[in-house]
């Protein structure tokens, strides 16, 4: 997705290499996705689900998204 | 030599086969310093050295991976360029920079990752589908995905 818009970055990071950061997102289990800091989601995402996050940080979900994104809930 | 002989083949083949445009990894690392000066001690990077051996070996599969190995410490602002702030860190640059970072060593599970990123960069395309790349192109406001992961 970072690599498609420039807006986007994408980090992987290594949580036993950087243990003050799985603290400060209270990573308990992995993979854990944290966007913008404060949406979290653990365990792998499908594609489409992870693009409603993106999107929903990024501020421009449409109604259907909204929709889409409160079922997962 | 981090990368077994058998795997080494594999890849060189695979990079043959999938590789299209050139692929740069710039990596920071922690420079060892030529003489010890007990005031600037620093706390060492545990997975650096070998990251770095990493980078370097990967590098060497195909003509079309540049390694570029930088200094977090010494070269401090070109760190900040990439917004770099933790090392070991790798950014997976084409032919500009797509925001991909990459911190801590690529092993195990991992290795697999960073080699399906250097692909995608190298054909300037992702395995995302189209409905999800016209979705992503309406972003306009900056979106921070970090993915936490261990190599096991």
């Amino acid at each position: 997705m970072a690599f498609e818009n420039s807006f986007i970055r994408g980090d992987m990071v290594e949580v036993q290499e950087f243990v003050h950061l799985a603290q400060r997102y209270e990573v308990l289990g992995v993979p854990k996705t944290v966007i913008n800091e404060d949406f979290t989601i653990e365990g792998s995402v499908p594609e489409k689900d992870l693009l409603l996050h993106v999107l929903n940080a990024a501020g421009i979900l449409n109604e259907e998204e909204k929709k889409r994104l409160d079922s997962m809930h | 030599m981090l990368i077994k002989e058998e795997d080494r083949k594999v890849l060189k083949d695979l990079f043959e086969k999938e590789l299209k445009e050139p692929v740069k990894l710039v990596m920071f690392t922690q420079k060892k310093s030529a003489l010890i000066v007990p005031e600037t001690v620093t706390v060492p990077c545990e997975w650096c050295e070998q990251t770095e051996m990493m980078v370097q070996e990967v590098a060497e599969l195909s003509e079309k991976i540049t390694a570029d190995i930088h200094d977090f410490v010494g070269e401090a602002e070109l760190a900040k360029q990439y917004g770099i702030d933790k090392i070991p860190a790798i950014a997976v640059v084409g032919e500009k920079d797509y925001g991909i970072r990459l911190y801590g060593i690529p092993a195990g599970y991992e290795f697999g990752s960073f080699i399906e990123v250097i692909i995608d960069v190298s054909k300037r395309n992702t395995i995302l589908s189209p409905a999800t790349k016209e979705r992503l192109k309406a972003i306009d406001k900056e979106v921070h995905i970090q993915v936490f992961i261990t190599p096991t």
